[in-house]
C-alpha cells in the first residue's frame, strides 16, 4: 500500500544550493547578446530576402529551375510558416524575368471537323492582334460582300444566267405553243400540273358539249394532235430539272467567284500584316476558302442601319467559327510566366470546355475552350499547394498526365471516368514544358514518395526547408536581419536591438533549443506584430524589449484558459498532487497538453503498487486502452531494468501495477517511465519520495536516464502550481541531463531559480533520481555481491527476494505464473 | 388615319387575283404596297370552271408536274385539290399581309377568269396580277385569262413580276406628255414614297409639265423634304426612252397612268416589270 505523509514544509535531504545535481541559471535560459552588434532599431538594417537558414532548400530551387530535363519537377517541403511559398515564388520570379516569354496560343475552328478545334502557336504577343485582326476582318466582310453581291456588275451577270435559264425553257416552250396555237389547243394550268384542251379560234377553251359535236374525224385529229402535244410538253419539263442544276451551278460559280475577289484584299493585308507567321498563314488560307464557300453567310439576313453600315451582332453565331479563342497570351519581352494557382481543380488545372444551353439543349465551340492554370504557366513555372490538389478530384491524376506526356489535354471529369457524355469537343493538346513546384509538409511528401510510383519519374528534386537552425554566434546577426526584413515587409515599427533579442530567444523557445533558431516565421512575424500593437498603443516608435515581453505574455494570457483550469483543479484539491511532503509509491509526473498551437505543462500523480506475484508489472492505462504503446514500452523497459538490477538470481516473484492517477484521456509517450520506476521502487523499498519535486526523463534498461520533449512546458507547468500554493525553497524539477541543452525557461522560473526559491536538476542515472528523490543513497553493489546496507537499492532487493521466497513456500503456479 | 385615305381617293381596295398552280411569289410585295396605299386586300382565287369542263373529256389526261405522270382528269379530285390550292394561298396572303400591317380578306369564287374579275372589280380597285413562275405557267390558260380580265377591267392594275420582293429603293413616278392623269400618278407615287420612307424620282417625258403642279404642296403635306424628291427628263415620249432613263435608278416600284408612252398591253406592262423586278402599278385615268 502506498503512503501518502503529511508532512509538509523543508524536504529532507540535501540543500538545493548545495546539490552538484542542481542546474545554475544561466543553464536555464539561453540570453540573446547583440551587444557587438551597432544598430539601435531594425531600420537601420538594410533590406534584404528571408532565406536564413535555408541553403539547402535554395540549393535544390536553384537546381531544379535551371535544369531542362524532363522530371525535374520541384517539391518543395516544410512546416508551415518558414515562408517557403514566398520564398519559391520570389525566386521562380526574379528567375523568369531573364527567361523569354514563352508562345502564345489559340483555339481556331477546324473546317474540316468542328469537333477537334486546332491548338495555333503564335509568337508572344500576336494572339490578341490576331484575334482583334480576324473580328476586324469578319466585320469588314460584312458590308464588302453584300457590297459586292449587290454589285451592278453581279446583278447584271445573275440576271443573265437566269435568262439563259428562262430562254432555254422558253425556247422549248415557245415552239410547242405555237403549235398548240395553230392546232386550237389551250394549255391548261391544274394545281397539280398542266393540261391540254381543245379551244376556239378566239382562244377560248371548248366546252365539252361543243367537242363533242364536232365531226369525229376532227374530234380525232384533236385528240391525236393533243397527245402528241402532251408527250413533247413532258419531254420539255423533264428538261427542266437538268437546267435548272445547271442554272443553279452557274451561280454557285459565280458566286465563288465574286466572293473570291470580294474576300482576297483584305484577307491579303492580313497575311502580310502576319507575313513570317506560318501557322497563320496557314489559318488564313483555310479562312479564305471557307469564306468563299460561305459568302452565303454574309449576304443572309443582312442587318443595314441608316448609314449603311452593317452590324455584325456579337450575338450572331454564324461568324463564331472565323472568330479567335486566345487560350494564353504574354507580353513579348515581359518573361517566362510564374502561375500560383490556388484553386487547382480539374478545369482550373488543365482548362475546361463550357457549354451554352440553346434551346434547352447544351451546345459548345471552340470559342468556349477556357485555358487553365498549365496553358497559363507553359514555358515558365506553375506553383501550387499539393493539398489543394489532392483534395480536388482527378486533378493529380491530370497534373502527372500532362508532365508524363508533356502535353496539355483539355478533358472533362466524364472523360477521366470514361463516363457517357453529350457530343462534346476534342480540342488539339498542346505542348507543355513548364517546370512545377509543389508546396507541401514533409508528411504528404513522404506518403506520396512512398506510394505514388510516378513521384519518382516526374518529381525528381525536393527542396526541403529546415524549421531551424543553429544558434551559433554568427547566426544571431542574419537572424536579426531577418526580424529586420520582416518588420519591414509588415510595416512594422522597428525594433530596438534589445527587442531583437528577445525576439531570438522566443524563436529559441519556439523550438524548444537554445541551441537552434526556428525558421517557422509566421510565429515569429505574429509576435512582431503583437508587440507592435502594443508599441502603437503605447506611442513608442519603435518595439522595445517590453513590448516583446508583454506580447508574450499577452499571448500567454489569451490562450491560458484551459492551463489555469486545469491548474485551479490541483489547488483545489480536485485532482490530486502534492507539492510538498513525502510518500511512498507516489511521485510527480509531468506531461505535457497540446491544444490550437498552445502546450502547456501538467503534473501528475504516478502511483505504484507491489504484492507477490509471478514477475508482472502491470501497466494499468495498457490495460484500460488508455495508454500508448511508446507509453508500455517505457513500462516494459523499466521492467527489464529492475528485473536485471535486482536480486538477478531469483525468480522475479513480484505484482506490481502502475498507473497515472486521475489520467481520463489517453496517455502516450515515455518520458514518465522514469518517474514510474522510482514510484516502483519506493513501493518495494517502502521509501517515502518527495512530493515537492517532479520529474521527467525516460529510462533505459542500464538505468540511463533519457531526454524528452517538452521539457521547458514541464518545468514551467510545475513552477506554476507551486509558485500558486507559495514556493517553499525545496520544490523543483528532475530532468534528465541531455535536456539541459533544450532548456529556454521563462523569466519568472529562472529568476526564482536564481533567488534559491526553485530548482531544477538534472541527472543522468537512476540512481541519482533516487537519491534525490528519496534523501537516502541509493547504493551500489559491494565486493560481495550485495547492495551497501540501508540503502534503497538494498531495500528493494531484499523485498523482491522476499517475494521469491514467499512464492517460494507457496509453491510454483498458484499466483498464476511459474517462478524462473 | 393614312395620308392617301384622307387625300379622298377611292381606291380603296387591292384585289389580288389568284389561279391555281399560280402561287405566293411577289404576294409580300402586294401586301407591302397595299399598306403604303392604306388600301384594304381582298384575295380572289377563281376556280377556273374551264378546268373543270375537261372532266368531260376522256381523252384529255393531266400531266403531274411533279412526276410527269398523265392521270384523267376527275372532278371530285380537281375539286379538292383546288380547295387545297385556294387554302395554300390563302396561308401565304396571311403571312405576306401580316408583317406589312394590311388588312385582309380571302374568297374562292368559281367561274369563267374574265367574268369573275370583271364582277370583282370596281372603278375604284386596284387589281394585282402575280406573275406565276416559269414560262409554261406564265403562258397557261389562266394566267393570260387574268392578265387579260385585268387590263379589261375599271380598276388599276398592279404588275408584280416572278418572285418579285418588295425592296428599297426609289419609287418612281412616270409622266408621259399626253396623259390627263399626272396629278392622281404624283398623289400615289408621294403617299407610298413617303408610307415606305423611299426616295421619289418624277420621270417627265416634257419638261416644266404642268402635272408636276402641286407636287411641292403634296411633298409637304408628306412631310417630305427636297432631299427625297429627283426630278428627271424622259428624252423621248416612248417606251425606249423610260427604259434609258430607269437605267441608272434603283426602284421599288413604277407607278405611271394605264396607256402611258404607248404602254397599252398587259404583256408590255408585265415585261416592264420583268426587265426591271419591280412592281408597276398602272392606274386607271379614271380612277382619280
Amino acid at each position: 500500500m502506498a503512503m501518502t505523509t503529511s508532512r509538509r514544509g523543508a524536504a529532507k535531504g540535501d540543500k538545493a544550493g548545495d546539490n552538484p545535481l542542481r542546474l545554475a541559471p544561466g543553464q536555464l535560459l539561453r540570453r540573446c547578446d547583440l551587444s557587438k552588434l551597432a544598430f539601435r532599431t531594425t531600420a537601420e538594417l538594410a533590406d534584404g530576402d528571408l532565406i536564413a537558414g535555408q541553403q539547402r532548400a535554395i540549393e535544390a530551387l536553384r537546381f531544379a529551375a535551371a535544369i531542362e530535363r524532363p522530371g525535374f519537377n520541384l517539391f518543395v517541403i516544410g512546416p508551415p510558416g518558414t515562408g517557403k511559398r514566398s520564398l519559391v515564388r520570389d525566386y521562380l520570379k526574379a528567375r523568369a524575368k531573364a527567361l523569354p516569354a514563352p508562345s502564345d496560343w489559340v483555339y481556331v475552328n477546324n473546317f474540316a471537323d468542328a469537333y477537334k478545334p486546332k491548338a495555333v502557336q503564335l509568337p508572344a504577343g500576336q494572339a490578341t492582334a490576331f484575334r482583334d485582326a480576324m473580328a476586324e476582318l469578319i466585320e469588314d466582310l460584312g458590308t464588302i460582300l453584300p457590297a459586292a453581291f449587290e454589285s451592278e456588275n453581279y446583278q447584271n451577270r445573275h440576271g443573265a444566267i437566269d435568262e439563259q435559264f428562262r430562254h432555254r425553257q422558253e425556247e422549248g416552250f415557245e415552239a410547242l405553243k405555237s403549235e398548240a396555237e395553230k392546232n386550237h389547243i389551250a394549255i391548261m394550268r391544274t394545281p397539280m400540273g398542266f393540261a391540254m384542251a381543245p379551244a376556239t379560234e378566239d382562244g377560248d377553251v371548248m366546252k365539252p358539249d361543243a367537242f363533242n359535236a364536232l365531226p369525229e374525224e376532227k374530234r380525232k385529229a384533236t385528240e391525236e394532235v393533243i397527245g402528241q402535244l402532251q408527250d413533247r410538253l413532258g419531254t420539255i419539263l423533264k428538261s427542266i430539272p437538268k437546267w435548272d442544276k445547271e442554272r443553279r451551278q452557274a451561280v454557285r460559280e459565280l458566286n465563288r467567284e465574286t466572293a473570291k475577289a470580294a474576300v482576297a484584299q483584305p484577307l491579303d493585308e492580313l497575311k502580310s500584316r502576319f507575313a513570317g507567321v506560318a501557322p497563320i498563314q496557314e489559318h488564313l488560307q483555310v479562312v479564305q476558302k471557307d469564306l468563299i464557300d460561305n459568302a452565303g453567310l454574309f449576304i443572309a439576313e443582312r442587318r443595314e442601319d441608316d448609314s449603311g453600315i452593317v452590324a455584325i451582332s456579337s450575338s450572331d453565331t454564324r461568324f463564331d467559327r472565323y472568330q479567335v479563342n486566345v487560350l494564353v497570351s504574354h507580353e513579348d519581352g515581359g518573361g517566362a510566366p510564374v502561375i500560383e494557382e490556388t484553386h487547382p481543380s480539374l478545369g482550373n488545372l488543365v482548362g475546361r470546355i463550357e457549354h451554352i444551353a440553346q434551346q434547352g439543349t447544351l451546345t459548345t465551340n471552340f470559342r468556349l475552350i477556357k485555358g487553365g492554370a498549365l496553358h497559363r504557366a507553359n514555358g515558365g513555372f506553375l506553383l501550387v499547394d499539393i493539398r489543394q490538389i489532392l483534395l480536388e478530384p482527378l486533378s493529380w491524376i491530370a497534373l502527372k498526365r500532362a508532365l508524363r506526356n508533356a502535353c496539355i489535354t483539355i478533358e472533362s471529369v466524364s472523360d477521366y471516368l470514361g463516363a457517357m457524355s453529350t457530343i462534346s469537343l476534342e480540342p488539339d493538346p498542346v505542348p507543355l514544358k513548364v517546370k512545377v513546384a509543389l508546396l507541401a509538409d514533409r508528411m504528404t511528401y513522404y506518403l506520396l514518395s512512398e506510394y505514388d510510383p510516378d513521384m519518382r519519374e516526374l518529381f525528381k528534386v525536393v527542396a526541403d526547408f529546415d524549421d531551424s537552425q543553429p544558434w551559433s554566434q554568427d547566426a544571431a546577426p542574419g537572424y536579426a536581419h531577418m526580424i529586420a526584413v520582416l518588420a519591414r515587409r509588415e510595416s512594422l515599427r522597428p525594433l530596438t536591438r534589445d527587442a531583437v533579442a528577445r525576439v531570438i530567444e522566443q524563436a529559441g523557445k519556439q523550438v524548444e533549443d537554445s541551441q537552434r533558431l526556428s525558421l517557422v516565421l509566421e510565429p515569429v512575424a505574429d509576435l512582431l506584430r503583437e508587440a507592435d500593437f502594443l508599441a502603437g498603443e503605447a506611442g513608442r516608435k519603435a518595439i522595445g524589449a517590453d513590448d516583446v515581453a508583454a506580447a508574450v505574455l499577452a499571448r500567454r494570457r489569451r490562450a491560458g484558459r484551459l492551463e489555469e483550469r486545469a491548474r485551479e483543479h490541483i489547488t483545489r484539491g480536485i485532482a490530486l498532487v502534492d507539492t510538498a511532503g513525502e510518500a511512498v509509491g507516489q511521485v510527480n509526473g509531468l506531461s505535457v497538453l497540446s491544444l490550437a498551437g498552445f502546450s502547456f505543462g501538467r503534473p501528475s500523480r504516478i502511483t505504484a503498487r507491489v504484492r507477490l506475484g509471478a514477475g508482472k508489472v502491470v501497466d494499468i492505462e495498457r490495460e484500460v486502452d488508455l495508454g500508448g504503446p511508446i507509453h508500455s514500452k517505457g513500462v516494459l523497459i523499466l521492467s527489464g531494468y529492475l528485473a536485471a538490477n535486482y536480486a538477478p538470481d531469483t525468480p522475479m516473484s513480484l505484482s506490481a501495477s502502475l498507473v497515472f492517477e486521475q489520467s481520463y484521456g489517453g496517455v502516450d509517450g515515455d518520458s514518465a517511465s522514469a518517474a514510474e520506476l522510482f514510484a516502483l521502487l519506493s513501493a518495494l523499498a517502502e521509501v517515502p519520495l518527495r512530493q515537492d519535486l517532479a520529474i521527467t526523463g525516460s529510462i533505459n534498461q542500464m538505468g540511463q536516464i533519457q531526454a524528452i520533449g517538452g521539457v521547458n512546458e514541464k518545468i514551467e507547468g510545475f513552477f506554476d502550481l507551486c509558485a500558486e500554493r507559495g514556493l517553499t525553497a525545496s520544490q523543483g524539477v528532475i530532468i534528465p541531463a541531455a535536456n539541459v541543452q533544450h532548456l529556454m525557461l521563462r523569466e519568472d522560473v529562472v529568476e526564482a531559480c536564481a533567488a534559491g526559491k526553485f530548482s531544477v536538476y538534472a541527472i543522468e542515472t537512476a540512481e541519482q533520481g533516487i537519491e534525490l528523490l528519496t534523501g537516502k543513497t541509493a547504493g551500489r553493489r559491494g565486493p560481495d555481491g550485495a547492495y551497501e546496507a540501508g540503502s534503497v537499492n538494498s531495500k528493494v532487493e531484499e523485498r523482491l527476494v522476499g517475494f521469491a521466497m514467499a512464492r517460494k513456500r507457496f509453491g510454483a503456479g498458484k499466483d498464476g505464473g511459474t517462478a524462473q | 388615319m393614312n395620308p392617301a385615305r384622307k387625300s379622298g381617293k377611292q381606291i380603296n381596295r387591292m384585289v389580288i387575283g389568284l389561279c391555281a398552280g399560280g402561287g405566293g411569289g411577289g404576294m409580300a410585295a402586294a401586301a407591302h404596297i397595299a399598306a403604303a396605299m392604306g388600301l384594304d386586300i381582298e384575295g380572289l382565287f377563281i376556280e377556273d370552271e374551264d378546268l373543270f369542263g375537261l372532266a368531260a373529256l376522256p381523252f384529255v389526261t393531266e400531266l403531274q408536274s411533279g412526276t410527269l405522270t398523265a392521270r384523267p382528269v376527275d372532278r371530285t379530285r380537281l375539286e379538292h385539290e383546288m380547295r387545297a390550292a385556294a387554302s395554300a394561298l390563302q396561308r401565304a396572303l396571311a403571312a405576306a399581309a401580316q408583317p406589312a400591317r394590311a388588312s385582309w380578306r380571302f374568297a374562292s369564287v368559281r367561274g369563267h377568269i374574265e367574268s369573275v374579275v370583271a364582277t370583282a372589280t370596281a372603278p375604284g380597285d386596284v387589281v394585282a396580277v402575280l406573275e406565276p413562275a416559269g414560262p409554261f405557267s406564265q403562258a397557261a390558260h389562266a394566267a393570260v385569262k387574268l392578265r387579260r380580265a385585268a387590263m379589261r377591267s375599271p380598276a388599276s392594275v398592279l404588275y408584280i413580276p416572278e418572285a418579285a420582293r418588295w425592296r428599297p429603293g426609289a419609287v418612281v413616278a412616270v409622266l408621259d406628255g399626253g396623259s390627263e392623269s399626272h396629278g392622281e400618278v404624283l398623289r400615289k407615287a408621294v403617299a407610298i414614297a413617303a408610307a415606305s420612307r423611299q426616295q421619289l424620282v418624277v420621270l417627265e417625258a416634257i419638261s416644266g409639265s404642268a402635272g408636276k403642279a402641286g407636287l411641292s404642296s403634296l411633298l409637304e403635306a408628306y412631310a417630305l423634304g427636297p432631299a427625297h424628291l429627283l426630278v428627271r427628263g424622259l428624252e423621248a415620249d416612248s417606251p425606249e426612252a423610260l427604259e434609258h432613263a430607269l437605267h441608272p435608278i434603283a426602284q421599288s416600284l413604277i407607278i405611271l397612268a394605264r396607256g402611258a408612252l404607248g404602254l397599252d398591253e398587259e404583256g408590255e406592262l408585265m415585261r416592264l416589270a420583268a426587265r426591271h423586278q419591280v412592281p408597276v402599278l398602272a392606274l386607271e385615268p379614271k380612277a382619280g
